[in-house]
């Protein structure tokens, strides 16, 4: 992107307004669905090209797949907090999340381990509809009840959005995106990301939590207004 | 919105290989997020 930026400008052309956003986000992350949505109303407000790809950021890598216990049993023993105090964490959390319109149910949650949803989501973004899985999974996780860690059940959910079932079991199976996993995880150390939903605009504004949607879309004009500014300074410099 | 079909390794986010961002909007302490397995504010 930076290298195309400064080409263009080289020659007096027009940059390119699409803004790029790169988000970290997991899928057993409740803020990181808010953020979705609260990320959206800003992008809407904002009412320019946004390019949006999603990356990797495994919150508890250490879970098994089939974790003996509801999110309060994790949550309580992750952080060490009475089990009241989890319940109205999430309590508070579901209050947020209805204000933007998901209906949160952790009584239905399956706490699990999400790399081979990660790695769904690099498959999906290598077939070109990252977005779609990303939204199916955060709605399967939070609302639906549905369990994201098994391959079978993964394999369902894509198919659900259009993808080859046998072909996700081949990818999921074989670790075909796992490194792309692993990769986002390591770009995610060198921002210096602890903690998720992180967005990144324009590879240099970063926005961390599930902000509100006018802080969004305040950056994202800011990003375009910098861009009009610069375009200007270099025709103004060749003609 | 659109989205991209490119790698991870493709958002290399500056040449020398440092990650400078300079962070906007409210502090991540007052806003909702996760870190290390769990909710981690707000």
């Amino acid at each position: 992107m930076t290298g195309n930026r400064g080409a263009a400008a080289r020659v007096g052309v027009r940059v390119s307004e699409t803004i790029k956003v790169d988000i970290w986000s997991d899928v057993q992350c409740p803020w990181c669905y808010i953020g979705k949505r609260t990320f959206e109303a800003g992008a809407a407000q904002f009412g320019g090209d946004v390019e949006v790809e999603y990356h990797s950021f495994e919150l508890a890598p250490d879970t098994p797949v089939d974790f003996d216990g509801t999110p309060v049993d994790y949550l309580s023993r992750r952080k060490g907090l009475p089990a009241e105090q989890v319940h109205q964490m999430l309590d508070h959390v579901t209050g947020i999340a209805k204000n933007v319109g998901l209906d949160y149910d952790f009584d239905s949650v399956h706490q699990t381990n999400t790399v081979k949803a990660h790695e769904l989501l690099h498959y999906a973004k290598a077939h070109g509809r990252q977005l779609e899985m990303k939204e199916r999974l955060l709605k399967a996780y939070f609302v639906d009840g549905a369990h994201v860690g098994r391959i079978d059940d993964l394999a369902d959910l894509a198919a659900e959005v259009g993808f080859d079932r046998s072909d996700v079991v081949r990818a999921l199976t074989e670790n075909e995106y796992l490194a792309d996993v692993k990769a986002d995880a390591a770009l995610a150390a060198e921002y210096g990301i602890q903690g998720v939903p992180f967005f990144v605009i324009d590879g240099k504004y970063g926005v961390s939590g599930a902000q509100e949607a006018a802080t969004f879309a305040q950056v994202l004009e800011q990003v375009a207004a910098e861009r009009t500014t610069a375009t200007t300074e270099s025709q103004e410099q060749n003609a | 919105m659109s989205e991209t079909t490119t790698t991870a390794t493709d958002a290399a986010p500056a040449a020398d290989g440092r990650a400078i961002l300079e962070m906007v909007g409210q502090p991540a302490e007052t806003t909702g997020g996760c870190c290390g397995g769990a909710c981690c504010a707000v």
